[in-house]
């Protein structure tokens, strides 16, 4: 049993069909027409407590759905599902206690009232302990610098602080699992680097497991050992990034600087996309030859100053997947 | 609880627009019954109804109306919160919906409206004279509270409609707010079929009109039987707990289609 466990979850949604023009218009009114959408179709994972997974997939591939009925918004049309042993829309309530939830687009702090009104409100709806609120309050204030902007009401703040703030917010009561979603979206590269390191820390220092939906591969590099791949409502990849990278990352870079000036600097299982003087950038693949073979092939013909193999961005390789729908439905194997 | 005077903070966060609103919605409600206390200057009464008592009925009506307004408000804002996707914050809090959607958007402009009700309740009793006696009061207070009941109960399904239809229906508001200023006049002066959808259909003459027969003497011109005042307060409640199922209706069908 692990701590959240989904078995072949699934939403379908009916939608209606739009006809055009009047004479549509006026079908509608009549007769409704209805497609059915598969917004996810027999996902099953299992996360562990204390994990730290990333859910990709592009635009309208189902990770709100998805998300919505872990967090007890959403009741699925098929499959089971249970958080800590609970059925999330079953026990809505309690299951609530226990989770907190970050929208990225949208805040859960009281719009007109000060960020410390919002935090008081917070301990009074989750019933925290007095103490145990002011040393979280004290905690997230140490690495999440609050107390710049304790004070001021949630509309008048920036976004990089009210992603502080609605991150401490939704943590302030101890939840067993947080779910994160799109957390640093819009952030500066600063901001975007404070919210990770505090995920992070969050997450080994008080085990809080943390489900992250994200577009920011910057996120998921950082922070998240193991993915779940999710795209038109099907799991296709469920397990460690880097397993990701070795399957698909498969264009890497070598980065050559040479001690002599060469004209002719072209080999045959690598491509050449960058020359600055004496450092030329070449583009090989596993299929064409491997790093070792290729440095024994430049090495035997120039004289080397340095060199330096790139592996693959994380970026490149997830856009090949979309692209390229590389990734067939995952058949799954129980573990 | 503490919710709500969040929401009080909150509004009086904006001090100006706040106390601009108050004083306007005061005096708004003052001038409208300026208006029917004019009728008064030419008919001796209403129906068989004098300006004190109509006033009564006015007063009463208004106080239900208003008091239920104060905590109802997230209802009647609840297509906007449905449009914006903002439902979905209440569902993640540890809390029933229903209780959130109360405290949501109390409204302390609504305040003005509730006092100036007072006012013309208070006025209405003076005018009229007759001491009264603990048992009346009490029953007045029964009514002012079956009267919030009924109103909320409306406002309460008028935004649970906004689950099925994204504008909300204003037919809700002619029940409400053309509920209330049916209310403020006697219920004999108007047609009959009237008459029987306001007591059968949406009980509207329980708000004020058959506890108000009770309070001030009158004898009923519909001729129901006597007990018929006092099961004003259930039928309020009934129809507030009734629109509170059909809430947890809407919020069912919210949960299974998203929206």
């Amino acid at each position: 049993m692990a701590y959240i466990d989904a078995e072949q979850l699934g939403k379908t949604f009916k939608v209606a069909k739009h006809q055009r023009g009047f004479a549509g218009a006026l079908k509608n009114l009549v007769s409704r027409q209805h497609t059915l959408v598969k917004a996810v179709d027999g996902l099953s994972f299992h996360i562990q407590r204390g994990e730290l997974v990333g859910y990709l997939g592009p635009n309208g591939a189902g990770k709100s759905t998805t998300v919505k009925m872990l967090t007890g918004i959403l009741v699925p049309t098929g499959g089971q599902l249970s958080v800590g042993g609970i059925t999330p829309w079953q026990r809505r309530v309690e299951h609530a206690r226990r989770i907190g939830v970050v929208f990225g687009q949208r805040t859960g702090l009281w719009w007109d009232l000060p960020v410390v009104e919002s935090f008081d409100l917070l301990r009074y709806l989750y019933k925290i302990p007095a103490d145990r609120f002011r040393q979280n309050v004290k905690k997230f204030d140490d690495l999440l610098e609050l107390s710049e902007f304790f004070d001021t009401p949630v509309r008048s703040i920036s976004l990089g602080q009210r992603m502080r703030a609605d991150l401490a917010a939704a943590m302030l009561h101890d939840p067993e699992v947080v779910f994160l979603d799109e957390p640093t979206i819009g952030l500066d590269v600063v901001a975007k680097e404070r919210i990770r390191t505090f995920i992070q820390q969050a997450n080994t220092r008080s085990g809080t497991t943390f489900i992250l939906t994200t577009h920011d591969l910057g996120d998921v590099k950082k922070l998240c050992k193991r993915v779940l791949m999710i795209d038109r409502g099907r799991l296709l990849f469920d397990g460690l990034l880097h397993e990701l990278q070795e399957r698909f990352g498969d264009e890497r870079e070598l980065v050559v600087d040479f001690s002599e000036d060469y004209s002719h600097i072209s080999v045959d299982c690598a491509k050449v996309v960058h020359r600055d003087q004496r450092q030329v950038t070449y583009r090989f693949s596993r299929k064409t030859c491997s790093a070792s073979e290729l440095i024994q092939v430049l090495a035997q013909r120039y004289k080397i100053a340095d060199l330096s193999v790139r592996e693959p961005e994380v970026e490149n390789t997830i856009r090949r997947i979309y692209e390229q729908k590389l990734l067939q439905r995952l058949t799954e194997e129980r573990p | 609880m503490r919710l709500i005077g969040a929401q009080i903070r909150a509004q009086m966060q904006y001090k100006v627009s706040f106390l601009t609103d108050f004083l306007a919605t005061f005096l708004g409600m003052l001038l409208e019954f300026a208006g029917v206390a004019v009728l008064f200057l030419h008919i001796p009464t209403l129906g068989g109804w004098t300006l004190p008592q109509v006033a009564f009925l006015y007063g009463t009506a208004e106080v239900s109306l208003a008091t239920a307004r104060l905590f109802t408000n997230g209802f009647d804002a609840f297509p906007e919160t449905i449009r914006l996707g903002s439902f979905d914050r209440v569902l993640i809090r540890p809390r029933s919906a229903f209780l959130q959607m109360l405290a949501a958007d109390f409204s302390l402009r609504q305040a003005g409206r509730v006092l100036q009700g007072v006012w013309v309740l208070g006025f209405a009793l003076w005018w009229l004279g007759e001491p009264w006696g603990v048992e009346r009061w009490l029953f007045l207070g029964w009514t002012l509270l079956g009267g919030t009941a009924f109103f909320s109960g409306l406002f309460v399904v008028g935004g649970t409609l906004a689950f099925w239809t994204v504008e909300s229906l204003e037919a809700i508001n002619i029940l409400t707010y053309g509920g209330a200023t049916m209310a403020s006049y006697p219920m004999n002066i108007y047609a009959t079929w009237m008459r029987n959808f306001f007591l059968f259909v949406v009980p509207l003459a329980f708000v004020n009109f058959y506890p108000a027969l009770v309070l001030l003497g009158k004898s009923d011109p519909f001729s129901l039987p006597p007990f018929v005042p006092y099961l004003a307060f259930p039928a309020c409640l009934l129809v507030f707990l009734a629109s509170v199922l059909f809430w947890r209706f809407g919020v069912k069908h919210y949960q299974s289609t998203g929206h």
